[in-house]
């Protein structure tokens, strides 16, 4: 017995249990939680994933709000009004729950030679601001000499500044919300940098930005999506009562799901959010598979009145309707092979509201128009479109061999395309041009070289010399690469500690100098956020201007393929690498320094003098002793040499030629290099590799999902028709479109993200419903117009056409309204979601005829006789 | 009417009160530098142990501290890796380092520099030298109880700290520091120094700790602990211990 005859045989019980389900359901809402944190999406066992999470493990925040400040026309931020806002807003940051440190010009220490021993301060004391237009200059010289702060925390031209905030990392089970942190620093920073403009980047605010356009986009479109299924539905049954009963059984659906959801204690995701307009758009057609029958049937005009009408409906299109629901459930369900949590969840939330309409459609829908029946449509439009449909199935009939040429053909040419297409989760391709974080990216990029920071964490002993080199030759290599800004490392801290003592601007060759540099810089926050407090791990931070790929792949490319795990002493190739990075030379080739080296070299006397002096006055009062006099006169020798050997050479700077110098002298040691006591081990860390770790799981994801949904859609098919072949049939147009999709979005570089990923099995689902009910019906006239029951030609004038082309409208109308979103994504996924629909629909409508045979054909076949 | 009267006399009275309390913080601050100094010459041996935070231990360091008058000297014997370390502290804003990986350089260590920690630890040089409270802060006393006073420290102009304002409390039998708060300049407490089970020194009247706990909220409440295993007082060191050619040769 179908579910239909039971609501209609008890109409008041079936629309009082879905009220009362309604009702429970609405007392889940108050329990219903938000969540916008966007590490829920992250899949928790991808390689990347991991490193990075015990990166952030060790050393705190990874994740960094970026908030930029412009000084007004024709000042700088130096001025003492800007400084002082700088200053009250960093310790107002630093005060919002959740944040971890600021890095700002009034927070950050400066490492400076000083009374002969290296000093930490603040670069700019926040109680001793310039008071003066000429102390104000000062400060900016002071400031933008600093080449880890200028460019990085104060723009070159000095007129804007960024402050870091960074968010303290969730402990273990804790879920920490991006959104309601993302508030409050924006609230602190009107409050103490305002009226200045403000700018706010990082992954913190883009996410709140996401989330929140997603929000309104769902808010706005909603309605609109509700708009215009009432408008397809009235013009195609003219019977308002109809309308609201298809509106109401995708209304009274997502309110159950969302309902559960809030007592399940599933928080609603950015994800969950486009629920309401997904189940509009696949949900309603069920609907209007039923009313539409029942319309054509004539329920006044059924000699046994409305129940008799809906009963001889639900007769006809509950086995299609039912297998469509399971297929497009099928389809959503298929997401449960995803690693993604939301993502699965998700899936079982659309699953459950489609089955959901597709249940309410076959119960509540019956029982209503028991209750009060509906007059039958008489609209000639409707008549209409079935008329052509019917045309178009003999035209495709009558060229199904150039049509099925023509399918293959464009199944083979989009081969290549679709296997070349890209999967890549970039934050840029989340932000509407125009929003905040769009201007925020630019900003970034223009003025502070760049809002992307990659990390690499390197395992070993980082008080080994020989380790700290590998760590320095990486940071060169990366340094060298045209979209890095920035790079930083333990290696700057530890040698300018080094240059206080002495001993020159560089790493020194003996562990227990490494020990003694540390003694006095261990602890610091800047060093904290370069190295473990136990000297086993260090963090390269490399900030990325621009699309981050370019640099990404060359620095993976050296971690996988170059990093020397087991070094030992410097070698001429690596040193002359090294010079060649430091001299911008990406490639590390055009710096021969072999020969040079070979060359004998002599220090003049008074060099010779010199270094004596320097060694005399830096012991004094004590004498130096024969040795630390030869040791001297080695280390000028060397440098002297080497100074001589890169006169030639091109550098931006002479603080690069000054640590190219330092690189070439470590081929003549002081003391002989042991090797590194442990392997060292390198990983890419930081939000890119998030990203890459992301892609990958929504490309494996994606292949998966779709793999399973085929599949259960064509073992459903098969249940459905008892044959193979029916079952490719049904799932034909769909996997043609899908193909063609693919191929499309490879060919016009458009990549594939979380949204679009979910589109192939969405369209599968609901695609290939398209194909079953045509099949179905089909079938159903080609056996009627056998036993001689009726035209076949009638069943798709007045029956199926018009239903499945307002069900085509629907659909493709209803994932379109996504399109007309703000959030990037959003429109994407809208934009490609009805496209797919309707090319599905159509070719649905052009392939089941030329593959099966067209009614027409069908008919003047039995007319003709066997 | 009259009971606005009273709330200005009671107002009266605690201005009154408040000045008197002035006179007398300064008198516990200058007792609780005279039981700090109540030695000719001190030597100690402690561990420092410098705890990440939530970790139940942490990276011990041994040292020797010698003190007398003004100046201290103090030498890392553990671990290895620091051994031979050293600093002298001539006055309070006189500090020297030995580094004997560089050929025993001495550097001194300029003024800023004494505000910060080292080797992880939340002790930062100043705690290292400083021996008198009187000379570089003006006190307030803030409250008490049977066994403590309680004193708001401001830092006198002239002189230069991490922090411009502290808060002590001196043990009113012992008379030595028992706690101190170090608060940032928006008046919230970021750092804290504890000290307890006081040891009185043979021969003298100087008390030592035998632990000193420093937490520093600032690094989510890392911890520095320092634990006294040896004190001995007034063993008669001379005068050319505090220079910096002991400072390289005692090594």
């Amino acid at each position: 017995m179908f579910p239909s005859n039971v609501a209609a045989r008890h109409p008041w019980v079936t629309l009082g249990l879905h009220l009362l389900v309604a009702v429970v359901a609405s007392l889940g809402l108050a329990r219903l939680r938000e969540s916008d944190n966007v590490m829920d999406f992250i899949p928790p066992a991808d390689p990347d994933v991991k490193v990075f999470n015990e990166v952030a493990r060790r050393f705190g925040a990874l994740r960094v709000a970026l908030i930029g400040v412009e000084a007004p026309p024709g000042e700088d931020v130096f001025s003492p009004e800007t400084l002082k806002k700088i200053g009250a807003a960093s310790d107002a940051l630093k005060g919002v729950h959740g944040v971890d440190r600021v890095l700002s010009l009034t927070t950050l220490a400066d490492f400076t030679p000083a009374d002969g021993m290296v000093q930490v301060a603040q670069l700019i004391d926040g109680d001793h601001l310039p008071s003066s237009p000429a102390e104000s200059a000062a400060v900016r010289t002071r400031v933008l000499g600093r080449p880890h702060v200028a460019g990085s925390f104060v723009s070159l031209d000095g007129r804007a500044a960024l402050l870091l905030v960074f968010l303290a990392p969730a402990s273990p089970g804790e879920d920490v919300a991006l959104r309601p942190i993302a508030h409050e620093l924006h609230a602190v920073a009107e409050r103490t940098l305002g009226p200045l403009h403000i700018i706010y980047g990082g992954a913190p605010f883009a996410a709140a930005t996401i989330f929140e356009e997603t929000q309104r986009d769902i808010r706005r479109l909603t309605p609109i999506a509700a708009a215009i299924i009432l408008l397809v539905i009235l013009l195609a049954f003219r019977d308002p009562v109809g309308v609201v009963l298809t509106v109401l059984t995708v209304a009274w659906s997502c309110l159950v799901v969302v309902g559960v959801m809030g007592w399940w204690g599933e928080p609603y995701t950015v994800v969950s959010s486009t629920l309401p307009v997904i189940l509009f758009a696949s949900g309603s057609s069920y609907a209007v598979h039923v009313l539409g029958r029942y319309y054509a049937l004539g329920a006044r005009s059924a000699p046994e009145g409305g129940r008799a009408a809906i009963l001889s409906a639900a007769r006809i299109v509950t086995p299609p309707v039912f297998i469509a629901g399971l297929t497009t459930a099928a389809g959503f369900l298929s997401f449960l092979v995803m690693n993604i949590r939301p993502m699965r969840t998700f899936g079982v939330e659309c699953a459950a509201g489609v089955l959901l309409c597709m249940t309410a459609s076959l119960t509540a829908v019956p029982a209503v128009v028991t209750l009060w029946p509906r007059p039958a449509s008489s609209a000639v439009e409707i008549v209409s479109v079935g008329r052509w449909l019917s045309h178009v199935g003999a035209w495709a009939f009558r060229r199904r061999a150039w049509l099925l040429a023509g399918s293959l053909l464009a199944a083979l040419a989009t081969i290549g395309p679709m296997l070349r297409i890209e999967v890549r989760m970039e934050p840029s391709a989340f932000f509407r041009p125009g929003s905040e974080p769009w201007i925020a990216v630019r900003f970034l990029d223009e003025k502070f070289g760049g809002s992307q920071f990659l990390q690499v964490a390197i395992t070993g002993d980082l008080t080994d010399p020989v380790t700290l080199r590998e760590v320095q030759r990486l940071a060169d290599f990366a340094r060298a690469q045209p979209s890095v800004s920035q790079v930083q490392s333990v290696v700057e801290p530890l040698e300018l500690v080094s240059d206080a003592m002495g001993a020159g601007m560089r790493i020194p060759e003996q562990r227990a100098q490494v020990m003694n540099l540390l003694f006095f810089v261990d602890g610091e926050p800047s060093l904290r956020m370069v190295m473990t407090a136990e000297r086993d791990m260090a963090l390269l931070h490399i900030r990325i201007r621009g699309d981050v790929q370019p640099a990404l792949a060359a620095i993976t490319e050296y971690v996988d393929k170059r990093f020397d795990a087991h070094p030992t002493a410097p070698t001429l190739e690596k040193v002359g690498e090294r010079v060649a990075w430091i001299a911008r030379l990406a490639d590390g080739k055009g710096i021969d320094i072999a020969r040079g080296m070979a060359a004998p070299w002599t220090l003049p006397p008074e060099a010779t003098a010199q270094a004596r002096a320097d060694l005399v006055k830096s012991l004094a009062p004590d004498e130096p002793t024969p040795e630390a006099f030869a040791e001297a006169e080695k280390d000028a020798l060397r440098r002297h040499h080497a100074k001589a050997l890169l006169a030639d050479v091109k550098f931006p700077d002479d603080r690069t030629r000054a640590a190219a110098v330092d690189a070439l002298i470590d081929l003549q040691p002081l003391h002989a290099f042991a090797a590194a006591p442990q392997p060292i081990v390198a990983r890419l860390a930081g939000e890119p590799i998030l990203e890459r770790g992301l892609s990958r799981s929504v490309g494996d994801n994606q292949t998966r999902s779709l793999a399973v949904s085929i599949i259960a859609v064509l073992l459903l098919m098969a249940g459905l028709f008892r044959s193979a072949r029916a079952a490719a049939l049904s799932v034909f147009p769909a996997a043609l479109t899908m193909m063609i999709l693919f191929g499309a979005m490879s060919l016009m570089h458009v990549r594939i993200d979380i949204g679009t990923s979910l589109v192939g099995s969405i369209a599968t689902g609901a695609g290939s419903d398209f194909a079953m009910h045509y099949l179905w019906y089909l079938r159903r006239a080609q056996a009627a117009a056998r036993t001689g029951q009726g035209a076949a030609n009638d069943e798709v004038v007045r029956f199926i056409g018009p239903i499945m082309v307002i069900s085509a409208v629907l659909v493709g109308l209803g994932f379109a309204v996504l399109a007309m979103g703000q959030a990037q994504s959003m429109r994407l996924f809208g934009l490609l979601s009805a496209l797919t629909m309707l090319l599905a629909a159509g070719l649905t409508f052009l392939l089941v005829p030329a593959l099966v045979g067209s009614i027409e054909n069908t008919n003047s076949r039995r007319e003709e006789g066997p | 009417m009259k009971r606005a009267l009273t709330v200005a006399a009671l107002l009266g009275s605690a201005g009154l009160a408040g000045s008197a309390r002035a006179e007398s913080a300064a008198e516990i601050l200058k007792l609780a530098d005279e039981a700090y100094g109540a030695y000719k010459d001190l030597t100690l041996e402690s561990t420092m142990i410098i705890k990440e935070p939530g970790a139940t231990t942490g990276r011990e360091i041994g040292m020797i501290t010698q003190a007398k008058g003004d100046k201290k000297l103090v030498r890392f014997v553990s671990p290895g890796d620091i051994k031979g370390m050293g600093f002298l502290t001539e006055s309070r804003d006189v500090m020297y380092a030995l580094l004997p990986a560089f050929g025993n350089r001495v550097r001194r260590m300029g003024t800023h520099v004494k505000n910060q920690g080292f080797m992880g630890s939340d002790a930062s040089f100043e705690d290292m030298s400083t021996s008198t409270w009187a000379e570089a802060w003006q006190p307030t006393l803030t409250g008490q109880d049977d066994k403590t006073w309680t004193l708001d420290l401001v830092l006198l102009p002239g002189h230069d700290g991490e922090f411009q304002h502290e808060r002590i409390q001196v043990d009113k039998k012992i008379h030595q520091v028992t706690r101190i708060e170090y608060v940032d300049p928006a008046g919230k407490v970021v750092k804290v120094q504890t000290r307890g089970d006081w040891r009185l020194d043979a021969g003298t009247k100087h008390y030592t700790p035998e632990w000193i706990r420093i937490t520093d909220h600032r690094r989510n409440d890392h911890i520095t602990e320092i634990h006294s295993t040896k004190s001995v007082a007034d063993a008669g060191l001379a005068d050319d211990t505090f220079t910096q050619r002991n400072l390289v040769r005692g090594q």
